[in-house]
């Protein structure tokens, strides 16, 4: 059931990339060097993580507002993410989109989106392509506890289950919709609940245990390119910094105990120990992998830095499509 | 919580309910049900109103996260007086440990606990001989009872307050004893120990037989589902039976073309799914006779992957006769009829 070996150190590599871009952001937002908001996904890496290593670049995934870790996680160019945080030419979407429209259709990242739970109805948009061309891809789509409450999830959710499209839906629940509590805006506590009730299988897994969550999305992947239909994933996370940007904003909204006793579960350091404890990689080896990391970090940001904002003329480019439709089929 | 202790006098019962029973990944990996918070909601009310019928005066539910016990007692009335426990804080089986140790510490006289193998093995974890009636709501159900809650509660009241007489409704669990190398970790189990391949935990769960190679039985019962039904088709032994068994496995198949052999056994080792299992050796265990399990690899107490055993670490797995007392709810609920209860002539409480 362990994963190879080869995959432990990939799903640690993807988690310490993740958290490297995400802190270095966290310190140039704070230094007012990017513009717009930023929510970054510390604490949650092993979510992504754990699910983007179980699929391939011809697979999609859609996003959320908080979705640079997923972006990372499916092979996402750090130059390119940095520009397009700091609204640069060379970003990925030119610099207009930003840290909440990011996306990158080669490595079938479908998008971040700042609508909550508008990455839904994408993912299972993609489903539906997937299935009605006979292709064996698989279309995962990441969103919060919060999100679960949108019309639009339900509505995608039942299709994806009625016409048993190969999605993989995976909630991030967190416990936190912006700053209200889950239990302010739901009945029940476990999303997991709601996946019986439109007819596809759904589990619970410890979103701070990489491992874990590679486990359940393993399966969930297989059935999906088996043809048998959804799954639904809630992993149990937290996220370390605030609901956009690093401080607090004086809104007392968690408690310090409470973020304490998931910071005992870093996601990064407990898969280190497990690592070392199994002989896989020791505590060199670890510092190696975090040191690339934020040499890459350093190479984007510098990149990004000199890197020319859109130029003028190009304002209407990316918001109407120059390509007449034609009526033909894909 | 602690006024509620000072104010301990009559006869009381506990509920446990793990909010994560039956939510693993298994709905994944075979057909198991998925078990929402509504069915544990209604399970712990109607609990409640049998505890009561029963002869409870004192009815303590253990706090959790999804508050369970809160919403199963709104706008419930019952002539007792009706608790939730203090919430512990680690939303993990910790928790229903806690809770059951602080019933014992509260002078609870049965524990109903609603969950699978895992949470009836917790409440074992934290009150090593409660009086319990162990009621399915999860997974992997063969230690509890398929039954209705309803009567389940009435057998814990009838118990805790004497109107059932225990020595008529009970009868003494073996529980398996996990002792990890340096007294690193030690653990109990109710059902199975196993050692399988691998160096984490991941999703607890276990659906690689492949990765299985021991397994320690104190309950194989021919109608078992899980790992112990491996046993159980190699060499029985009932839940009331003195002593278990101890099986090493060869090599694994989900498929059937393994061909018909001595050595080989077709078992439901999870719901859903049948696999063939090659049988390497089989021994009968005495209580307390020592098996020794050795790392590399990881310990499943019934059925989910708890210890990781490093190469060369070893645990001592043993079974004795001193578990938890199961209630019979059939019995008890008999042995209240038979004094007429509750329209016979009072008897004393405990």
């Amino acid at each position: 059931m362990d994963p190879s070996s080869e995959t432990l150190l990939d799903l640690h590599r993807r988690m310490v990339r993740i958290r490297h871009f995400e802190e270095a952001a966290g310190r140039l937002a704070e230094q007012n060097r990017l513009p717009g908001f930023l929510h970054l996904y510390v604490g949650e890496e092993a979510v992504a993580a754990g699910v983007c290593a179980n699929l391939d670049d011809d697979d999609q995934i859609s996003s959320t507002h908080r979705g640079h870790g997923h972006l990372v996680a499916k092979g996402g160019d750090y130059g390119g993410m940095m520009a397009e945080l700091m609204g640069k030419a060379t970003g990925y979407c030119g610099g207009k989109g930003g840290s909440m429209h990011i996306c990158d259709l080669d490595l079938g990242m479908l998008g971040a989106n700042g609508i909550v739970g508008g990455g839904v109805p994408i993912a299972v948009g993609a489903g539906f392509a997937n299935k009605y061309r006979g292709s064996d891809r698989v279309s995962v789509v990441f969103f919060g506890d919060g999100a679960s409450n949108i019309g639009a999830f339900h509505e995608a959710a039942n299709m994806a289950a009625a016409l048993s499209l190969p999605v993989l839906f995976v909630c991030e629940n967190n416990e936190y919709g912006e700053f209200t509590p889950r239990d302010r805006t739901m009945a029940i506590t476990d999303v997991v609940d709601r996946a019986a009730g439109y007819g596809m299988p759904g589990a619970i897994v410890d979103g701070m245990d990489v491992v874990a969550v590679w486990e359940a999305a393993n399966e969930a992947v297989s059935r999906a390119r088996r043809g048998e239909g959804p799954s639904f994933i809630e992993a149990k996370t937290y996220r370390f910094y605030n609901h956009h940007g690093v401080q607090t904003l004086g809104m007392k909204y968690r408690s310090d105990d409470e973020l304490e006793q998931w910071k005992q579960r870093d996601p990064i350091e407990l898969f280190e120990d497990r690592l070392a404890s199994a002989g896989v990689l020791d505590a060199d080896g670890a510092q190696a992998v975090h040191a690339a990391a934020q040499a890459d970090i350093e190479a984007a940001i510098a990149f990004a830095e000199q890197s020319p904002l859109p130029d003028p003329d190009s304002l209407l480019v990316d918001v109407y499509t120059p390509t007449a439709y034609s009526g033909a089929t894909p | 919580m602690s006024d509620a202790a000072d104010s301990a006098v009559g006869p009381a019962v506990g509920i446990v309910a793990n909010p994560l029973a039956g939510k693993d990944v298994r709905r994944l990996t075979s057909g198991a049900t998925p078990v929402s918070d509504a069915v544990k909601i209604g399970a712990i009310r109607r609990a409640v109103v049998g505890a009561v019928e029963g002869g409870a005066e004192r009815v303590l539910i253990s706090g959790d996260r999804a508050r369970l016990g809160q919403r199963a007692l709104a706008g419930l009335e019952v002539p007792a007086t009706v608790e939730v426990a203090e919430l512990h804080g680690w939303h993990t089986g910790r928790d229903s440990q806690l809770a059951a140790a602080q019933f014992r510490d509260e002078g609870v006289g049965a524990v109903i606990a609603l969950g699978g193998d895992g949470t009836q093995r917790d409440v074992a974890t934290g009150w090593r001989g409660a009086p319990l009636v162990p009621l399915a709501v999860g997974t992997n159900n063969v230690f509890p009872f398929r039954i209705e809650a309803t009567v389940a509660g009435f057998a814990a009241g009838a118990v805790a307050s004497g109107h059932a007489d225990a020595a008529e409704a009970t009868s003494q669990a073996k529980i398996i004893d996990v002792a990890a190398e340096g007294g690193r970790r030690a653990e109990v189990a109710l059902v199975d120990v196993c050692l399988v391949r691998g160096a984490f935990v991941g999703a607890r769960a276990i659906w690689d037989l492949g990765s299985v190679s021991e397994i320690v039985a104190a309950i194989a019962e021919p109608d078992s589902v899980g790992l112990s039904a491996i046993a159980a088709a190699v060499a029985p032994v009932g839940r009331n039976e003195a002593g278990a068994v101890h099986v090493g496995l060869g090599c694994t198949a989900r498929d059937a073309r393994i061909v018909q052999s001595d050595r080989h056994i077709r078992a439901a080792v999870m719901p859903g799914s049948y696999s063939n299992i090659d049988i390497a050796h089989c021994e009968q265990l005495r209580f307390g006779q020592p098996v020794t399990l050795s790392g590399p690899g990881v310990l499943t107490l019934d059925g989910e992957r708890e210890i990781v055993l490093g190469r060369g670490e070893r645990a001592e797995v043993t079974v004795n006769p001193d578990g938890p007392h199961v209630i019979d709810v059939g019995a008890a609920v008999a042995a209240a009829q038979r004094r007429r209860y509750p329209f016979g002539p009072a008897v004393s409480g405990r």
